[in-house]
């Protein structure tokens, strides 16, 4: 499960893995406003992210900004 | 009255005329007025079926509660996308700040309720950063923050709790998630020196405020990272009333 929370050009991304197995997720976030944007980890749980990739391990949370 | 009896052994009633009186909007409309006065909030513990009766205690006018929590939240009691997807989505068609809420004292905790059995602690922090980042306000549970889990009775002669020893066994009642906040290792989770009401679950020896202060990887560390990360958010009050909050498939 994620969510985008914006405000004046602004974002946080929040991802979360509800299952017992590892997921990958890619996120293209151009149609939310944020073409070619980037994600800053912020806070980070049993989870990694490289570009735009997030990984997520079993119930790994994921918090990043988007620039 | 239904067909089938409840937990008690009494008939299930249809609760039509005891429940959602149109007069309750008018108690809460004078209500607000003096909350108004005093610059005060009023938060409400509001049991509701469907979005459009949570909508309701708003007020036509937003002139009721500023905050009804949002119970119908508790009732996905699986790790569910779609579901939880659904829920924040009725909410958010509501003319009203969203207040969230996963446990309370009426009901299970949602370290038990959510957990797997093996991951509960993984689970937990989930749970904390999932709803702490949500548009609108999280009503935090006493116990959450660590990882309290439902210490039920064993025995009915342990019950307090009325409905428990009304309905055992079948329904245990609501002393297992009612029990002593849970600070440090020693005797009774450090809460009293005398047996409290409620025995302290045997977690209590992990899962503490002390010991997990301790623990940068506790459920503790991380629940305060995202409500430092969360409140400053929710403190913007023009900005954060036009977050928007868009569910994206994974």
């Amino acid at each position: 499960m994620s969510y985008l929370r914006s405000y004046e050009g602004k974002g946080v991304l929040v991802a979360l893995n509800m299952s017992g197995r590892p997921r990958k997720a890619v996120f293209d976030l151009s149609k939310q406003g944020f073409k070619g944007a980037e994600l800053k980890s912020v806070i980070s749980s049993a989870a990694s992210a490289k570009g735009n990739e997030v990984m997520l391990e079993p119930f790994g949370v994921f918090i990043a900004e988007v620039e | 009255m239904l067909a089938g009896k409840n937990a008690q052994g009494d008939p299930n009633m249809e609760n039509t005329y005891n429940k959602n009186f149109p007069e309750v909007h008018e108690e809460l409309q004078k209500l607000r007025k003096v909350a108004d006065e005093s610059n005060a909030v009023l938060i409400g513990e509001t049991w509701t079926s469907t979005a459009d009766e949570l909508d309701r205690y708003y007020g036509q006018k937003g002139n009721e509660l500023q905050m009804p929590m949002d119970f119908m939240f508790t009732t996905v009691n699986q790790l569910s996308p779609p579901e939880f997807r659904r829920q924040i989505a009725a909410v958010d068609v509501a003319h009203g700040w969203p207040v969230f809420v996963i446990s309370n004292h009426d009901i299970v905790r949602s370290y038990n309720r959510y957990g797997d059995g093996k991951n509960n602690d993984a689970i937990a922090k989930l749970m904390g950063a999932f709803y702490l980042t949500l548009r609108g306000t999280p009503i935090m549970y006493y116990g959450e923050e660590i990882g309290m889990q439902n210490n039920d009775p064993k025995r009915r002669e342990d019950v307090k709790d009325p409905i428990g020893r009304t309905g055992w066994p079948k329904e245990k009642g609501r002393d297992g998630e009612r029990t002593p906040m849970q600070w440090n290792a020693a005797p009774n989770a450090g809460f009293s020196d005398k047996a409290p009401w409620l025995p302290v679950p045997p977690s209590f020896k992990t899962h503490n405020v002390e010991s997990e202060s301790k623990d940068p990887n506790s459920v503790l560390v991380c629940i305060r990272k995202f409500l430092r990360f969360g409140i400053p958010m929710k403190r913007c009050s023009t900005a954060v009333i036009r977050l928007s909050t868009k569910t994206i498939r994974m």
